[in-house]
């Protein structure tokens, strides 16, 4: 069986190791990008399932990776999940406006996010 | 001279036949050369152990990091974990931190990564993150950092402990909130604040140090972001003989709206320093205490220019008409621009007259006031 896969964008190293662990142990096929860029060759070349974004990563920022995903062939519907500490109403209003699905402000609940993933992902397979 | 006399004393046979100024010069070259190759040895050993320390950090961040997932991993899916499992985990960890490595170094790698989860993680990852703190011993640790002498280990312990530890440290830490070192103070005060939401403010009583604006400002951010903090009534602390602590306590009185605190707000307006004047006529205004206005105007005379003007502001927040012959006599001593604009300010906001009216009420009044009065109808114009 092919296994999701889930693209994290994140600057953080403790973070994203993190995160890989837990999501892989979850049973999902993991990919990471430490900064914008790294991400926008991802996006650019691979299909995903869902992206998980950290708002504030090197090179290009988590909100212009949003509106440049809009314009990719592989991930232009693929659901996003920002993780952000910043939690002001006008940058998350952005976010959603450029298209994320849902915001998790940090400190994270791991369990939280690895259900709304879960979510996600079903809402994804049945507008399929 | 002394480069002379080691030539000679170095090399007797071959430096007898030259001019002292020859010596001195051969002297003086090699032992340039001797400094520069000890110089370029310690900077080449210097670097080789900042690189085997990198090597050896990296590493032991590494291996902390894949243990910490498993162990977190282990703990939320375990569920009900008993305390031997947490012990065998516990132990498995303590093997990295302390036998393998022996290391303070990694010690504190350890902490660091379990205080960066704390930070970033909530519900049960932090609850576990809690437990190993206390079963490797690393309270201890940190607690052991508060008894050395230099600031910045005491600052860091104080933020781990904050982070980490539970309600008990907070009388450990009670004695730094009055340092004087500035750093380890607000630091103190923090997690002071931080661990002890039940009585956050009672490191107040005792601080004789400034508490400045900065200080202020994280501080603040520590009330407003811990849910738990029990918010005291800030009254208590304003017959302080701290000003600063004066000042953050009105400043915190106006914020959570304590009007019980009015009448020792205008005790305050007797107070020696300005400043702490100017803030409590501040506070008076935006607390609408209605009953401080009379006595706000028969301050009024001895007060400075600057509080002067914050009664006048205040007038015009507590927007009693009763103050309106008041503000419209500071309009006409015309004696200060600044009073008479805020003055009439005042007039506008709390009389509701129209422009026309004004000008036909004030009608022996100079070129000055009539633009004066232009000036408080300008729409565009918010002051």
């Amino acid at each position: 069986m092919m296994l999701e896969k889930i693209l994290i964008v994140e600057d953080e190293p403790l973070m994203l190791n993190f995160l890989d662990f837990r999501l892989t142990k979850s049973g999902y096929d993991i990919r990471i990008a430490k900064d914008g860029r790294e991400a926008e060759e991802y996006i650019d070349n691979e299909p995903f399932s869902i992206i998980i974004i950290d708002l504030m990563i090197p090179f290009v920022s988590g909100l212009e990776l949003l509106a440049k995903k809009k314009e990719t062939a592989y991930n232009k519907n693929t659901p996003v999940l920002i993780i952000s500490s910043y939690t002001q109403k006008s940058i998350i209003a952005e976010a959603y406006s450029l298209g994320a699905d849902d915001f998790i402000p940090k400190p994270i609940d791991i369990e939280d996010l690895i259900t709304k993933v879960k979510i996600l992902l079903n809402k994804c397979k049945i507008a399929v | 001279m002394l480069f002379y006399i080691l030539g000679i004393w170095i090399l007797p046979d071959i430096f007898k036949a030259y001019p002292t100024i020859i010596i001195v010069a051969v002297m003086v070259i090699g032992l340039s050369i001797l400094a520069s190759i000890i110089v370029y040895l310690i900077i080449f050993f210097g670097r080789v152990r900042a690189s085997y320390i990198d090597l050896k950090t990296t590493k032991a961040r590494k291996l902390i990091s894949d243990k910490l997932n498993h162990y977190l991993f282990f703990m939320e899916s375990v569920g009900n974990v008993t305390r031997d499992d947490l012990r065998r985990v516990a132990k498995e960890l303590n093997k990295i931190t302390v036998l393998k490595f022996k290391s303070r170094l990694v010690r504190q790698l350890l902490i660091d990564q379990l205080v960066y989860f704390k930070k970033n993680f909530t519900a049960q990852t932090s609850i576990a993150l809690s437990k190993l703190y206390q079963n490797l011993g690393l309270k201890e640790f940190s607690f052991n950092k508060l008894h050395t002498n230099s600031w910045e280990v005491k600052a860091q312990g104080i933020a781990e402990l904050r982070e980490m530890a539970p309600i008990m440290s907070a009388t450990e830490i009670l004695p730094y909130t009055n340092s004087s070192n500035d750093d380890l103070r607000v630091e103190a005060q923090a997690a002071y604040m931080w661990l002890n939401t039940a009585d956050p403010f009672s490191f107040l009583n005792n601080t004789s140090e400034i508490l400045v604006e900065w200080h202020q400002i994280i501080l603040f951010d520590m009330i407003t972001k811990n849910e738990e903090i029990i918010i005291p009534s800030f009254n208590k602390w304003l017959n302080s003989s701290n000003s600063s602590i004066i000042v953050f306590c009105i400043k915190l009185i106006i914020y959570y709206k304590q009007r019980n605190a009015i009448p020792s707000l205008i005790q305050l307006l007797d107070h020696s320093d300005i400043n702490v004047q100017n803030r409590a006529i501040n506070a008076l205004g935006k607390l609408e205490a209605v009953s401080a206005g009379p006595i706000m105007i028969a301050h009024y005379s001895t007060f400075s220019k600057s509080c002067k003007l914050e009664v006048l502001k205040a007038l015009r927040r507590i927007n009693r008409k009763t103050s309106i012959k008041f503000l419209r006599a500071e309009f006409l001593k015309i004696d200060n621009f600044y009073i008479a604009k805020c003055a009439m300010y005042s007039v506008v906001a709390i009389s509701g007259y129209t422009r026309a009216q004004l000008l036909a009420d004030l009608p022996e009044i100079n070129a000055e006031q009539k633009a004066i009065i232009n000036h408080c109808f300008d729409k565009l114009i918010n002051i």
